[in-house]
């Protein structure tokens, strides 16, 4: 039947599609896998693998890293509350409130500027969510000074764009019948807003804050790297004095930060939300009394003039056409990267995630399957057991920190880029597949098995098709943020655009920044867009 | 290819304590026969159907697939007879988002090496093959629908087809006319047996409506209780004793 074959040709052309542009990205962003090979890297990253048994852990520095630790826990909560503030008025001056059409009475100027002010709170929210929080760091820290100041700047402009859309996307989601009964009774636009408006989105706001507040925390911790203050900080500096053992104790430390974060937010996720909330605002207030920001510094005129000329740079951006052309070719290979590691760390989920998915392996097969025995069952915890530890070693270990070391190992550049995002996307992605894999329903698996066929056969044919289009899904939505965070791993020298702004910024050239930057958020909005069409299509 | 195994039931009981689902069972079942599995809701013919196909073990007595007794056999021996046994089940129990070619390969599946399970995600395997059992249950022109856009008696037409392409030896039926209409119903039952037939396998068809398959059995099997309570060539069925089977359970409840 030939309408069988062309779907057959058109899965196996679209298999290799995807492959092929991998290995092209790869080719074409310069990558140089052979330096995995390469002796003397290998000898210094088995240097710092093998310090990472002997740890510093003498009580001096055991102390300092765990004011780090507090230090960057106490960013992610300033800097949220930063973020929310910022948000919250961003949002009101970015939505539409339902329920309220415009008055006929009102003068069509009026109405205009309020359709401009509408779109520039638009415009801010996505340039603020576009660029990478690392970008803002770095920027603050020129203009600042090292501490932790820049990161809480960092951190609430970057989560104030991802906040501020969400925030307005609840308000236009509103009821909009007590609102219009608010104004037909005469209430102005702040008692609108205020009991109108304010009531229905609080719990969905409050609930959105305190998801993000995980993430803030767990971003704190890095932004170090570029000199903004907590755990990264250290980090850098003991890479920089090949100070390994140093180094193996932040490692260490940045790893159980993430994994207790992601116990106490579980934790917190099943109380009820008073508590977190208080813990929010101690955060925040705690942060603002001993954080030591620099206040006075941001408002003093040298910050301000500097602060101008970045804004400056956005009027006239560098629009020479050698320069635009090599901001673009610094964007494709940006994509590239982001292209490379999301098929390859993809591939690898794919494999490793039905081993690591508890459901069809260890309890779902062994247990359930007629006469499961002894030795058959300790094979499968000694597959999985490993596959998951690494895989939450790799989703753990931020795509910076992973990004350093590889660096060591590869020396700096787009393959360092490529493999920090492939591993640490392989982590992700692991666990999102195997969150799929364990809800798909387990009567096609059974009916499989109850045809006398095997493990494979089951899992190919049984619980594969249900949750595939969900696999598929997840790792497009990964591709899309892996543009952000190839042009974030550019900051500590791993390639593409990222290493371009750094340098950008480290140089004051702010006229090149803003045409570097303007890059960034188109290629990031690009893929959205088509991230999204692409979804769409997939799930019809 | 072994022709249809004699089966042997031996005073077989399932309990799940202290639900007896099937109790103290002795049967003979020759090669080739179509039995009809009949009984009210609870009598045990689930599971009995279960104990015969290997995915339960009886707590007494022993069954008996040609000569081995399935108690003793290892995890490979029990999916080398299942490889012989097609299963339909009550439900439609097929795969919503493959096609229907993919569906009836799935009862293929067991004989494959695994890197043609693995290769047949990209590839299409054995089209003419499956189009032919298609032909079989009058779904030829459905090959290539996802299953999901099928109506009730075509996708159970396609668990048929499943079930016979691995050209069993025994095939087990568990009310795969539940959730369809009257004439749908009849038609399933006659390909079943058609099906038997042409491929001389043992046909068990548990029921609840028992009119309209006795024209086709050579045996009908009452349950009740898990107790057998009915075992005759289906001429000697009389009405008064379907409603004897039937009527006992309702005085109970």
């Amino acid at each position: 039947m030939s309408g069988s074959e062309a779907g057959d040709r058109r899965r196996i052309a679209i298999t290799a599609a995807v492959v092929v542009t991998a290995l092209a990205a790869a080719w074409l962003s310069g990558a140089e896998l052979h330096r995995l090979g390469d002796r003397d890297g290998w000898a210094s990253f088995t240097d710092l693998l093998g310090s990472l048994t002997s740890p510093d852990l003498s009580s001096g520095f055991l102390a300092r890293i765990g004011t780090l630790a507090i230090e960057s826990v106490l960013i992610g909560a300033l800097g949220l509350a930063l973020a929310l503030v910022l948000a919250t008025g961003l949002a009101v001056l970015a939505a539409r409130i339902p329920g309220l059409p415009d008055d006929p009475l009102t003068r069509p100027w009026r109405l205009w500027i309020q359709r401009i002010i509408r779109a520039t709170a638009r415009g801010i929210l996505v340039f603020y969510r576009s660029v990478p929080e690392i970008l803002w760091a770095y920027l603050f820290v020129r203009i600042l000074g090292l501490g932790a100041g820049p990161a809480v700047l960092a951190i609430g402009i970057t989560f104030s764009g991802i906040i501020g859309k969400l925030f307005a996307e609840l308000i236009e989601a509103a009821d909009p019948e007590p609102i219009r009964l608010l104004r037909a009774s005469g209430a102005g636009s702040v008692a609108v807003f205020l009991y109108g408006v304010l009531p229905q989105v609080r719990g969905q706001w409050i609930a959105y804050a305190l998801f993000r507040l995980e993430c803030a925390i767990r971003s704190a911790s890095i932004l170090g790297v570029v000199g903004a203050g907590g755990l990264g900080s250290e980090i850098d500096l003991s890479i920089r004095y090949f100070q390994y053992d140093k180094l193996a104790t932040a490692l260490l430390a940045v790893l159980a930060y993430v994994v207790v974060l992601e116990l106490v937010s579980v934790a917190l996720r099943r109380a009820r939300p008073l508590w977190p909330v208080s813990l929010f605002v101690l955060g925040a207030l705690a942060g603002l009394i001993w954080l030591d920001i620099p206040w006075g510094d941001i408002i003093s005129s040298d910050a301000v003039d500097q602060f101008t000329e970045f804004a400056g740079g956005f009027l006239h951006p560098n629009t020479e056409a050698s320069f635009v052309w090599h901001a673009l070719e610094l964007a494709a290979i940006t994509v590239a990267m982001a292209w490379c590691a999301t098929v390859v760390a993809a591939g690898i989920a794919f494999v490793l995630a039905p081993m690591s998915a508890t459901t069809f392996t260890l309890r779902g097969y062994l247990q359930n399957a007629p006469r499961g025995r002894g030795p058959t069952r300790w094979a499968a915890v000694l597959l999985i057991v490993p596959s998951r530890l690494s895989l939450q070693l790799a989703r753990s270990l931020p795509e910076l920190i992973w990004a350093l070391l590889f660096i060591v190992w590869v020396g700096p550049g787009v393959t360092a880029g490529i493999l920090a995002l492939t591993v640490h996307t392989t982590g992700i992605l692991g666990r999102l597949f195997g969150d799929a894999l364990e809800e798909a329903q387990p009567e096609p698996p059974r009916m499989i098995e109850a045809t006398g066929a095997g493990p494979l056969a089951r899992y190919l044919y049984g619980v594969l098709p249900q949750a595939f289009p969900r696999m598929l899904s997840f790792a497009l939505f990964r591709f899309e943020v892996n543009i952000r965070d190839a042009a974030m791993v550019g900051f500590v020298g791993a390639g593409g655009l990222g290493y371009a702004m750094h340098t950008a910024i480290s140089l004051f050239h702010m006229s090149d920044l803003a045409t570097l930057v303007g890059m960034t958020i188109a290629a990031v909005l690009l893929f959205d867009w088509l991230g999204d069409r692409v979804r769409l299509e997939l799930l019809r | 290819m072994p022709g249809a195994p004699r089966i042997r039931l031996d005073g077989v009981e399932r309990r799940w304590n202290p639900r007896v689902a099937v109790r103290d069972l002795s049967l003979t079942i020759e090669p080739g026969e179509r039995i009809a599995l009949v009984g009210p809701s609870g009598s045990g013919k689930t599971t009995l159907l279960r104990l015969l196909m290997g995915a339960l073990r009886t707590t007494a007595g022993k069954i008996h697939i040609g000569d081995s007794p399935i108690e003793m056999m290892t995890p490979a021996e029990i999916r080398g007879h299942r490889r012989r046994c097609a299963v339909v089940d009550q439900g439609i129990t097929l795969i919503p988002q493959l096609t229907v070619h993919g569906n009836v390969i799935a009862g293929k599946l067991p004989q494959w090496p695994w890197w043609k399970t693995l290769a047949s995600l990209l590839w299409s395997f054995e089209r003419d093959e499956t189009r032919e059992l298609l032909d079989h249950v009058g779904l030829a022109d459905r090959q290539w629908d996802k299953v999901s856009v099928l109506s009730g008696g075509q996708q159970q037409r396609v668990a048929i087809a499943r079930a016979i392409a691995a050209e069993p030896t025994l095939m087990l039926a568990d009310e795969p006319t539940a959730a369809l209409d009257p004439t749908t119903s009849a038609d399933v039952i006659e390909l079943l047996v058609r099906e038997a037939t042409r491929l001389r396998a043992t046909l068990i068809i548990s029921t609840h409506s028992v009119s309209h398959i006795l024209d086709s059995v050579d045996r009908v099997i009452g349950l009740r209780e898990g107790a057998l309570v009915l075992d005759k060539p289906p001429s000697e069925v009389t009405d008064a004793a379907l409603d004897d089977l039937y009527e006992g359970s309702r005085e109970r409840i």
